[in-house]
């Protein structure tokens, strides 16, 4: 043993203990910072974190997670706070939270100073971007009212002269991928073309007509021909199988092209009625002028929330791939993850109980109180093997409470994100209005019932809203206000209307999404707008379709023969060959079977000759 | 400097008396640190076993120095071998399952390739690279010693400026 080297190693132990007493809290305070504004995309901020090595604790001062829509505001924040690690997880970088209690969490407080941080603009995650469209395009379908575009007459002469039909560009691209499709085939014909083929097996099947089978000899060489001649004529058969597959594949590929003609139309419907605004003024189109975008803008923003935390709470089928990276940084190699017994997840807080109130509300509206509990928050589910639960109250001044429950369930390989809201008999605060001429901008209710449900199971949502309130009064702002026939109508309903209910769904695959809305506004506003414009809408509706149909219909046809006579020829060369091919293998299998009879019947002969011999050999002795 | 002092220890070790054994077992320790990713904990062992027991430190540090050069090299295969090892023998995974869960598995870093495939290499070569040292070590001391002293890349090296300004500095008391 060496004495210096024993102390050498001493000193090396108590540096390192001493570099870690001083720094661990600070790196540990940056550490969650970080990950915290990479989740947030705004500022996280810490003051005065202490970790415990003995105790095992963490406790800090103050927690202030900026909100990213507004900076200058927090998400939320807290006072001091302690809570209690479990000691064997920490071996593995892993930080597992039995109990938090948090009482005095303060939402929407006033910063000090601007939260934002600097992040590069990615796009926005796909199941948002997917979504935002597809309910954009539902919202598009609703009218905008303009007494100046409805009671017009519309001039539908100049309106298709300068509208661009994109259904017809469409047929012409189609046409040139068909025109593509069939010279490649009319090419490939003429390369396969099995004349020559067919010539030499004429040759040898006339050959095999005319050969001596006096013998045996003679007739095991024509069953050789044979054979050859038929596996020639089968490797034309299979060319002329796969290539007929083929043909009729990229023909049905081109057909199907084409039967997506009458979406194309009615797309150019829409855009032609979206350019002279000539909205449909059904029940179903006035509640998604009215509501559409009440429901629309929080789905979307609960989408964004919802992608954040498919992304920090990945389904165990992305969190467990591990293909072999094959050039990894040298000296990095890549980390293999074997099944963790008993294991933990990387970050756990088992249960966190909450309650605060927000602290600074918008003017002249009460603050709310917010508590309840939040079980298994967790960057693993499927090692902690349960989904995240929540079940929360707000509760406004002399009001009952709105309960929100939700469970966000990553256990298994496909994502469910479920979140409820219900209220009965609730103060409701001001509702607003997207901004549109003739509309109001407030609904300013007393009280009423609310129940929402969000469902995303994989990319399928299915969103619930109902909401009814009574008394309601529905203020108008005073830009929107107009003095003409449709604002008197428009004031006149809504001034009549005392309680309002509505209910709306969106519902389907992200990237088709449909939007329902119905309130007992839109019967009463569709009938009284209708009444006023509907008869010159409709005229000028349907005046459209038949000019859009009688400009594609020509053309469309067109395309149908194109394709049809094509499909016609092509397939009538392909018969031809397969004629030919199946006679010849006909007469080959008939010449053979024939050869086949003759070999066995010469057996036959040669066998009884020998037998007569062998009888002769037998009676002389 | 740092080099020309290192290399000048190790001859002077090569050419004093000590054991050859400790020398071949320094130089085969270091073979091991040197070849394997530095921040693990078999590292970490096997320095501190090389400070508290009596092997030639110098050629602990001189083959760690060496074989990290010939280990960057050497890195695409040894994650090749550490991948294979990894996760493409069916019959040692519950082996390896094992392992990761016990709690000192995260230090040892095992379960990274180049963990894996360096220190399979390090541990197969240690014995052959401890022989050869310790034969390569009398066979200095016997032969080579003298000639090399005496060698004109040896007289080369100790004409040149550096190694004038070097033996300066040294002498000065640093």
């Amino acid at each position: 043993m060496r004495p210096k080297g024993i102390i050498g190693a001493l000193v090396i132990l108590l540096l390192l203990a001493g570099v870690l007493y001083f720094f661990a809290d600070g790196l540990i305070e940056h550490g969650i910072e970080s990950a915290g504004e990479s989740v947030i995309g705004a500022k996280v901020e810490i003051d005065n974190l202490k970790v415990s090595v003995t105790d095992l604790a963490i406790s800090w001062d103050r927690l202030q997670v900026a909100n990213p829509n507004d900076t200058w505001k927090n998400l939320f924040e807290t006072s001091r706070l302690s809570f209690d690690m479990e000691a064997a997880p920490l071996i593995r970088k892993k930080l597992v939270i039995n109990d938090v209690t948090i009482t005095d969490i303060r939402v929407g407080s006033r910063r000090d100073s601007d939260g934002k941080i600097d992040r590069p603009e990615g796009a926005p995650p796909g199941l948002v971007q997917q979504a935002t469209e597809s309910l954009d395009r539902q919202l598009r379908q609703a009218p905008i009212l303009n007494v100046g575009a409805l009671k017009r007459k519309v001039n539908v002469d100049s309106l298709m002269q300068t509208f661009d039909i994109q259904t017809v560009n469409r047929l012409q691209q189609a046409r040139a991928q068909s025109d593509s499709v069939f010279q490649k085939w009319q090419n490939r014909i003429a390369d396969f073309d099995p004349k020559q083929d067919l010539q030499e097996v004429e040759a040898d099947i006339n050959s095999l007509q005319n050969q001596d089978m006096s013998n045996l000899q003679n007739l095991a060489s024509a069953v050789d021909k044979s054979k050859r001649v038929l596996s020639t004529l089968k490797g034309i058969k299979q060319q002329l199988d796969s290539n007929r597959k083929m043909v009729s594949d990229d023909i049905t590929a081109a057909s199907a092209r084409l039967a997506s003609v009458n979406n194309w139309i009615a797309e150019d419907f829409e855009a032609v009625k979206a350019k002279a605004n000539l909205g449909d003024l059904s029940p179903q189109n006035i509640g998604k002028m009215l509501f559409g975008d009440v429901v629309v803008r929080p789905t979307i923003q609960t989408l964004e929330y919802v992608a954040l935390m498919r992304k920090y709470m990945p389904v165990a089928k992305k969190m467990l791939a591990a293909g072999k990276v094959e050039k990894p940084a040298r000296l990095k190699g890549q980390d293999i993850r074997f099944p963790l017994l008993n294991g933990k997840p990387d970050f756990l807080m088992k249960h966190l109980l909450l309650s605060g109130a927000t602290n600074a509300p918008p003017e002249g509206e009460p603050a709310f109180r917010l508590e309840g509990e939040i079980a298994g928050v967790t960057t693993q589910q499927k090692v902690y093997g349960k989904p995240l639960t929540f079940a929360l109250n707000a509760l406004l001044p002399g009001s009952k409470a709105y309960d929100v429950t939700g469970e966000i369930d990553h256990v298994g390989d496909i994502p469910s994100d479920r979140f409820a809201i219900k209220a009965q008999g609730v103060k409701l605060r001001n509702l607003s209005l997207p901004d549109r001429p003739y509309l109001p901008s407030t609904v300013v209710a007393e009280r009423g019932n609310i129940g929402a449900a969000f469902d995303l199971v994989g990319t399928r949502l299915n969103v619930q809203v109902k909401f009814s309130a009574t008394p309601v009064r529905f203020q108008f702002a005073e830009e929107n206000r107009r003095d003409d026939a449709i604002g008197r109508i428009s004031r006149s309903v809504f001034d009549s209307i005392e309680s309002l209910s509505f209910s709306a769904a969106i519902v389907g695959p992200l990237d088709q999404l449909e939007l329902k809305v119905s309130s007992n506004v839109d019967d009463v506003l569709a009938r009284k707008m209708s009444a006023l414009v509907g008869e010159s809408v409709k005229q000028a509706q349907n005046e459209i379709r038949q000019r859009i149909e009688g400009v594609v219909e020509p053309k469309k046809q067109e395309i149908l023969a194109f394709v049809s006579g094509q499909k016609g020829q092509i397939m009538a060369r392909f018969d031809a060959y397969q004629k030919q091919v199946d006679n010849r293998l006909a007469v080959v299998n008939a010449r053979k079977q024939e050869i086949e009879d003759k070999i066995a019947a010469k057996k036959k002969e040669g066998l009884d000759k020998a037998k007569d011999k062998l009888k002769d050999i037998f009676k002389k002795k | 400097m740092f080099f020309l002092q290192f290399i000048s220890k190790l001859i002077k070790v090569l050419r004093s008396g000590e054991s050859p054994n400790l020398i071949a077992g320094g130089f085969a320790m270091g073979f091991v640190v040197g070849m394997t990713p530095f921040l693990t904990l078999q590292n970490m062992l096997i320095i501190l076993a090389a400070i508290l027991t009596k092997v030639n430190l110098a050629a602990v540090f001189f083959a760690m120095f060496l074989f990290s050069f010939i280990a960057y090299l050497f890195d695409p295969l040894f994650h090749d071998l550490g991948f294979f090892l990894l996760a493409q023998i069916e019959n040692i995974k519950p082996l390896w399952t094992v392992v990761y869960n016990w709690p000192i598995a995260p230090f040892t870093r095992f379960y990274n390739t180049v963990v894996m495939g360096s220190f399979t290499v390090a541990l197969l070569l240690t014995w052959p690279t401890f022989l050869l040292a310790q034969k390569g070590i009398v066979a200095y001391r016997k032969k080579w010693g003298d000639k090399l002293e005496k060698s004109k890349f040896a007289k080369a090296i100790k004409g040149s400026a550096v190694f004038k300004w070097y033996i300066k500095i040294r002498d000065l008391g640093w």
